[in-house]
């Protein structure tokens, strides 16, 4: 019992004693610390200022990638030919949908060549086309359409 | 003889563990903390030590990300509570419409501000005619051409009967920056209170 308690004494003296030599390393590193503090205390507005703008950016990037960019496809509908003419144009997010009528056939596929060339439209097709009314403008070889196609920025 | 051996076993062993509890534990105890401390510490000194290194770099760098941040905070501005902001969005609105000659009327309205993890947002409608070309332009200036962020989820364009004019209808979002605030945990006792009910 003696030589267990004797050997419990030679173990609490030697924890004190690290514990003693790690108190002084932290102070030795704390007083290291104070000055770099103090210096590189500017840094600290730097990357919070950072870590907001990455934030933000990446929600910038994230919800711009979702708008859709109808007005700068609408723009680019307005270069077709006078042989079209647009009766309806629905933009729903990355998707479009122009209806119209085109003076021919002909014509209504020449607009579907020219669509597939443009800068924010991809992939159009005709959905749908028949005959126009009676009496329309462009005359008997009018067509009516619906044209579907994709949105890109 | 085995006995006696036994009992000087327990007493020994009993010793050691009154002896642990007694003069050890609580000093060992200290000393992990101190250690951790000193793992701490070390870790903040690389840090600092790093960034003394690039200070000037860092430095160098302050300007330019100023201006940045400036010009992401126009494009997706802060949240700045749930009643602000409809009408400055329909002043804006129609002054863009203004912008564009597009003659009244013009429909506009709002619903509330939503959130999502990073971002608020209020829907908002415009309802617009005028001719295609300034309506076109009017589309552009109100979604991507905005210095603000927003959203368009829809747009549709239909000629107006009788006039070469076409009418716009659109749907759009308004975006403000919201700060990511983790879900503060439930305390557990509330949790059991909860589920007892």
């Amino acid at each position: 019992m003696v030589a267990t308690l004797f050997a419990a004494g030679i173990v609490r003296q030697f924890i004190d004693h690290r514990i003693d030599a790690q108190q002084a390393e932290n102070t030795a590193l704390e007083s290291a610390l104070a000055p770099l503090r103090r210096e590189t205390g500017e840094v600290d507005a730097l990357v919070k200022m950072l870590r907001d703008f990455l934030e933000r950016n990446q929600v910038i990037k994230v919800l711009a990638e979702e708008s859709s960019p109808a007005a700068e496809a609408l723009a680019e509908l307005s270069r077709l030919p006078g042989d079209i003419v647009l009766t309806d144009v629905q933009a729903d997010g990355l998707q479009i949908v122009v209806e119209g009528i085109a003076r021919s056939d002909a014509a209504a596929k020449r607009m579907v060549e020219q669509l597939g060339t443009m800068k924010f439209i991809a992939h159009p097709r005709i959905a749908s086309t028949q005959a126009a009314p009676a009496g329309d403008p462009f005359g008997s070889q009018a067509q009516v359409f619906k044209v579907q196609a994709e949105l890109r920025h | 003889m085995l006995k006696l051996l036994v009992q000087a076993v327990i007493a020994a062993a009993a010793t050691a563990i009154a002896s642990y509890f007694l003069f050890i534990r609580e000093p060992l105890e200290s000393l992990e903390q101190a250690g951790e401390a000193h793992v701490r510490l070390q870790r903040e000194y690389r840090a600092l030590y790093a960034y003394r290194v690039n200070l000037d770099a860092f430095r160098a760098q302050i300007p330019a990300m100023k201006d940045l941040g400036k010009a992401a905070q126009t494009i997706l501005p802060d949240f700045d509570g749930l009643g602000a902001g409809r009408q400055d969005l329909e002043d804006w609105v129609r002054a863009a419409a203004k912008e564009k000659q597009l003659k009244p009327p013009i429909e506009f309205s709002a619903a509330d501000w939503s959130s999502k993890e990073f971002y608020y947002y209020r829907p908002f409608t415009v309802r617009v005619s005028g001719e295609f070309t300034r309506v076109t332009e009017f589309l552009q200036l109100v979604s991507t051409g905005s210095p603000q962020l927003r959203v368009l989820k829809s747009a549709s364009v239909r000629p107006v009967e009788g006039r070469d004019e076409v009418t716009l209808s659109l749907e759009a979002l308004a975006i403000r920056h919201r700060d990511y605030e983790p879900a503060v945990a439930e305390p557990i006792k509330n949790r059991r209170r909860g589920r007892a009910q």
